[in-house]
């Protein structure tokens, strides 16, 4: 009954999505204020009500372990947790669908509330996400429904994935989503203003608080994802430039550049075709994501199973929204408006520079993502691109970007001039070259690249700090102040995050040992002791637990587990964390040696200001809250700024750039 | 005027980092593009030794050697050819006796191959689209693996016992 | 069946007319009022379609407290294995505190070849009570678990079961097998004789430990024997070179001349006389064996069982 009823709610949603469409296309025919918009509103409720009940009903089958759902069998058991049956339901391909699709509906509810101020461009926008509402809950229902039964039904289910089973895996999947979802809305505020032929800066000031919630919550999902695989894979990393990781990296990267690009635009009506681009692909990127990580085209140690059904679907989702937004763009791109020119001082011209980088970056990613599958398609021998494609790419785009980020809040608007802005960035001036020094003695015999982005990193936290100094005081509105402190905290997390990369690039190399207990080995200093090896079981699993003496760090308590009704091992790593960075264990499998003795792989490596990463993910996801609480504050549309103005303060967001160093 | 000229100035900068940045994606995608192997690709035209490439296929029963002092070699099949692999590194957990693995390394003189990454998947029933794709061409398709079964073997080196690998008769060869 | 046609009905309705609602209040005639009406009816039948695809109406839903309940009830040599496994794992869930119930779940993991989950049941019963059968039962378990090798750990459970209840067959046993793994077939034989003599002469326990230890202590020494090889030993390969074959059996005449007191040497003497076509030999060895070790009456059922197997004893005097 609860099977059936989800499955019922599934297809009202689906069908309620296509009159949101429908209804919502009409009431914007009709200026917008007609019972049709109205209609349109009530349908998009409809269907948040409908998958939100769906989701809910799916929940409570997770928690009465009702194994007769196909989806829930493959992905929870009876001695699970209670709280990773509950994220079971977001822990697999159909489930997370689900979560996607009501996230979509609630932006389409969203847009109908608090979306663009003009009431047709308002209906325009709820229809248009009704259209890729209608896309997704259409794969829902009939390709992907996580309602499916199974009669006969298995008496126990499979679990969910143990290396799942963890707090930041809870969370991790819906932030993203958020993240993902969140660029449907400045999609689709996008399209609707290409279709209303509204001007760029009105376009660009509807989506640009979308696009910055979007951005923000995909940036602390992102973050999430790399703790996780940073602690939990027990690789001994953070960032491996895998498809699936890439697949949300690309959108991240538009996002940045489209946040930054709406500012311009807004403010001064500055490349206004741009950024309605980059808000179209943007979200086309998110759905490329989706492809790659759902269809298994692409080897990859996150992706769901191989299904070449679903990446079919995905592809045609992606075909459809792609061509309506792009068609739009290149029928309707005049009405923007050509953008007001600026000289190459000016804060445009930097923020210009910067979304060039950035969307260069998301363009080597890309293609150095999707170079084997063409490559297949073309029946030319199989080959992949890892990381040293990236790191010789991506990287230092980015790091061009993080050279220009902290000059841009003190250049004035338009007309420009780069002397007053040199003058008061004296002190970061004078700062970078010792910052540069200081690194590299640091990190001695460190690559050449770490040594460059931790000096970058330094630049950035200093023009950060100069900016926080000078910008907040001088912002008079509250919206203001709080948006130019966001700026300020984004932009010196984006600096963390580059020292600490740029530390990590420079770290000792890993020890693998195998170790029977009572055996040393040494890592970056650190005396590591194997002490003993005891039983720590738990709900669902079987583990052996290490007791590891580490100097300076005490005892670090590593676990290899086996979950046995997945029928999987993973590792818990022990992690002893100090300012100068984590001493990071993790066991493997035990082995008989020659002498009767049984050893234990144990995997040491010393990641050195890790922390750096992790409080500037913070910083610039509190940046970004701050900066969307600014602008939400701020008039809906900003008076236009003069020519030359200087106002480091008024209503800005995080400037471009990121380090994967 | 003056604005024709702005246009001109955006235009070509664009131009430049957009062709700076292809040019990057271009030599970095020839120098370090991976090639991958399957094991009959192997042997009928070996690659070079020391050159960097990916090789898959199946891990075969019973070849996974595991020496006291770390790191584990095993072979991998694809019905054709074999390749013995050696890892000084720690096995994935998902890596099984008898499933896809794919692994990245150079070749030694003597044909064996040193790996320093294996990716084994976190689906089990995923086979890496490499091995798969590879394993077709060879014949041997997925049907003909035992997947089930295997826990014991699995479970075996959880607990502090000596694990000595079964002797599991081998399917494939 | 009819509450869930009637629930989706429902929803499905409520929903139809909350979405066409605002088009039949603004409307401003008959007409638009009919396309509310319409829009509303396409949506619920529109949902009703789309939910037909695949849809299973009449499939209930079940609970995992419903299985429970259901396996509780029924009788356990009904059940399929998953639901028999099913059944001993929501018993010993339901009752953690009941060793015997851990323990069941154990063994049934044990028997369908999880070891290491067996292991860890039998470990948690253990906890709550000190179970000779289940410590046995645990050293077995590890036993299995590490390919019929007798692991420290298994070796202590059997100690500790044997020191409990010495008339257990299993750990004494496999204690025996232990110290015959590490070459001290003195204790083998000590426990092998030790727990046949224990048993009921007819004990079928007893008879298959006397002929295991037969075959194991008659092995010729030297050389790993692998304790796999269960194999009937007479079907054992007598492929060596005779100038070996003389020289052992010279060398094991010279050590029993030594020190008679030694069953598997005189076992020994006797397996390989008779496989050399000597059974007179043979049975000389075992009178030896007799004599010295008869009055026990573990050893003796190993001898006899020696005998039999060689098929010394029909024409054996004695």
């Amino acid at each position: 009954m609860i099977a059936e009823a989800g499955r019922f709610l599934v297809a009202l949603a689906f069908i309620a999505s296509l009159a949101q469409m429908v209804l919502a296309w009409r009431g914007a025919d009709h200026g917008g204020l007609e019972g049709w918009t109205r209609a349109g509103r009530a349908a998009a409720e409809a269907a948040v009500a409908s998958a939100g009940l769906a989701f809910l009903l799916l929940i409570i089958a997770f928690v009465q372990s009702d194994f007769t759902i196909a989806y829930v069998a493959g992905h929870s058991h009876v001695d699970k947790p209670l709280v990773y049956k509950i994220a079971g339901a977001w822990g697999g391909h159909e489930g997370s669908m689900l979560l996607w699709c009501l996230l979509l509906a609630v932006f389409g509810l969203g847009l109908a509330r608090v979306g663009p101020r003009e009431p047709a461009m308002r209906s325009r926008a709820v229809s248009f996400q009704g259209l890729l509402q209608t896309l997704f809950f259409g794969f829902l229902a009939f390709a992907s429904n996580p309602f499916d039964r199974l009669d006969p039904a298995p008496v126990q289910g499979n679990d969910l994935n143990p290396i799942l089973q963890d707090p930041a895996l809870v969370m991790h999947p819906p932030l993203l989503y958020v993240g993902y979802v969140g660029l449907s809305a400045a999609f689709a505020i996008a399209a609707a203003g290409l279709m209303q032929r509204s001007g760029g800066r009105e376009v660009a000031a509807a989506l640009r608080p979308w696009a910055l919630g979007a951005w923000t919550s995909l940036t602390a999902g992102i973050a999430l994802g790399a703790w996780w695989a940073y602690y939990e894979l027990g690789w001994g990393g953070w960032w491996f430039w895998d498809p699936v990781e890439n697949a949300s990296f690309m959108p991240w990267l538009l996002g940045a550049a489209l946040i930054h690009s709406a500012i311009a635009t807004e403010k001064r009506g500055a490349f206004p075709g741009w950024t309605v681009f980059l808000a179209l692909l943007a979200y086309v990127l998110s759905i490329l994501g989706a492809f790659l990580v759902r269809s298994g085209v692409i080897t990859s140690v996150h992706a769901f199973a191989l299904d070449p059904e679903r990446g079919v679907w995905i592809l045609g989702m992606l075909g459809v929204s792609a061509v309506a937004g792009f068609a739009l763009f290149a029928t309707r791109a005049g009405s923007l408006g050509e953008g007001d020119g600026f000289a190459p001082t000016s804060r445009e011209a930097f923020i210009g520079a910067n979304n060039l980088l950035l969307a260069a970056a998301a363009g080597v990613v890309l293609l150095g993502t999707l170079y084997p599958l063409f490559v297949e398609l073309l029946g030319m021998p199989m080959v992949s691109v890892g990381p040293p494609y990236f790191d010789a790419t991506a990287t230092p785009l980015m790091m061009a970007a993080l050279a220009l980020l902290p000059l841009a809040p003190f250049l004035p608007w338009a007309n420009g001039g780069a002397k007053p802005a040199l003058r008061q960035m004296r002190a970061a001036l004078a700062l970078v070259p010792v910052a540069a020094a200081g690194a590299a003695l640091l990190w001695f015999g460190a690559p050449v690249m770490a040594v460059i982005a931790g000096a970058l990193g330094a630049w950035v936290l200093a023009g950060a700090a100069m900016d926080a100094v000078s910008g907040i005081p001088a912002a008079k509105a509250r919206g203001a102040k709080l948006a130019a402190a966001g700026r300020a905290l984004a932009h010196a997390g984006v600096g963390f995050i580059a020292l600490g990369a740029a530390a990590d690039a420079s770290r000792p190399p890993d020890i693998n040992a195998a170790m029977a207990p009572g055996e040393t080995i040494e890592i970056a200093g650190h005396r590591v002791t194997l002490r003993e090896i005891a039983r720590a079981d738990g709900p669902n699993y079987l583990a052996d637990r290490a007791r590891v003496s580490v100097s300076g760090r005490g005892d670090l308590f590593p676990e290899r587990r086996f979950y046995w009704g997945a029928d999987q091992h993973t590792r818990e790593v022990g992690l002893g964390s100090g300012i100068e960075g984590d001493v990071y264990l993790s066991i493997g499998e035990a082995r008989p040696r020659a002498d009767g003795s049984t050893a234990y792989e144990v995997r040491a490596a010393f990641h050195p200001l890790i922390w750096a990463l992790g409080l500037g993910a913070s910083l610039v996801v509190l940046g970004g809250l701050l900066a969307l609480i600014g602008r939400l504050r701020a008039p809906v549309l900003e008076p236009r700024r003069k020519a030359g103005a200087v106002a480091p303060g008024k209503g800005a967001a995080p400037e471009p750039a990121e380090a994967g160093a | 005027m003056i604005k024709a000229r702005r246009r001109l100035w955006i235009i070509a900068s664009g131009a430049v980092v957009l062709a700076l940045a292809a040019t990057l994606a271009g030599v970095a995608l020839r120098d370090t593009m991976v090639f991958f192997y399957s094991p009959s690709m192997v042997s009928e035209n070996p690659p070079q030794p020391g050159q960097r490439v990916r090789v898959g296929g199946l891990v075969v029963h019973g070849s996974v050697d595991r020496p006291g002092e770390g790191g584990a070699n095993f072979t991998v099949t694809d019905g054709r050819g074999d390749i013995r692999i050696e890892y000084a590194g720690s096995l994935p957990d998902l890596f099984r006796e008898g499933q896809g693995i794919v692994a990245e390394g150079l070749f030694g003189e003597m044909g064996v191959f040193t790996a320093d990454r294996v990716l084994a998947k976190h689906d089990e029933t995923y086979m890496p689209p490499e091995v798969a794709e590879a394993l077709r061409q060879s014949g041997l398709s997925m049907d003909d693996e035992g997947y089930g079964g295997d826990r014991i073997e699995a479970s075996g080196n959880l607990y502090r016992g000596p694990a000595v690998p079964p002797a599991a008769e081998d399917p494939v060869g | 069946m009819i509450v869930f046609a009637v629930v989706i009905a429902l929803i499905g309705m409520v929903g139809a007319l909350y979405i066409a609602s605002p088009l039949a209040k603004g409307a401003t005639g008959p007409f638009m009022r009919l396309a509310a009406f319409g829009i509303a009816a396409l949506i619920a039948l529109g949902a009703l379609g789309a939910y037909l695809v695949g849809g299973s109406p009449g499939l209930e839903g079940r609970p995992y407290t419903e299985v429970e309940r259901r396996l509780a009830e029924a009788e356990p040599e009904t059940l399929t294995l998953p639901e028999q496994e099913e059944r001993l794992r929501s018993i010993a869930r339901r009752n953690p505190d009941d060793a015997q119930a851990q323990a069941m779940l154990g063994r049934f993991l044990s028997r369908t070849d999880r070891h290491l989950e067996g292991v860890a049941m039998m470990e948690r019963s253990l906890r709550i009570e000190a179970d000779p059968r289940v410590m046995s039962d645990l050293g077995q378990s590890l036993v299995a678990l590490n390919e019929g090798q007798v692991t420290p750990e298994a070796e202590r459970a059997f100690l500790a079961a044997a020191s409990a209840d010495p008339d257990l067959p299993e750990p004494a046993f496999f204690l025996g097998a232990a110290a015959y793994d590490a070459g001290d077939r003195e204790t083998a034989a000590e426990r092998w004789a030790g727990i046949v003599g224990r048993l009921e002469p007819g004990d079928p326990f007893g008879q298959a430990i006397a002929s295991r230890a037969a075959d194991l202590l008659s092995r010729p020494q030297g050389g790993p024997v692998s304790e796999d090889d269960a194999a009937p030993f007479a079907d054992a390969d007598p492929d060596d070179t005779d100038a070996m074959v003389d020289g052992m059996i010279g060398g094991l005449e010279a050590r029993l001349q030594d020190d008679p007191d030694d069953l598997s040497g005189w076992m020994t003497l006797a397996r390989v006389r008779a496989m050399t076509g000597e059974p007179d030999a043979a049975r000389s060895a075992l009178t030896q064996a007799r004599s010295r070790f008869g009055a026990d009456a573990g050893a003796e059922a190993i001898i006899t069982a020696l005998e039999t197997a060689l098929g010394t004893n029909e024409d054996s005097e004695t």
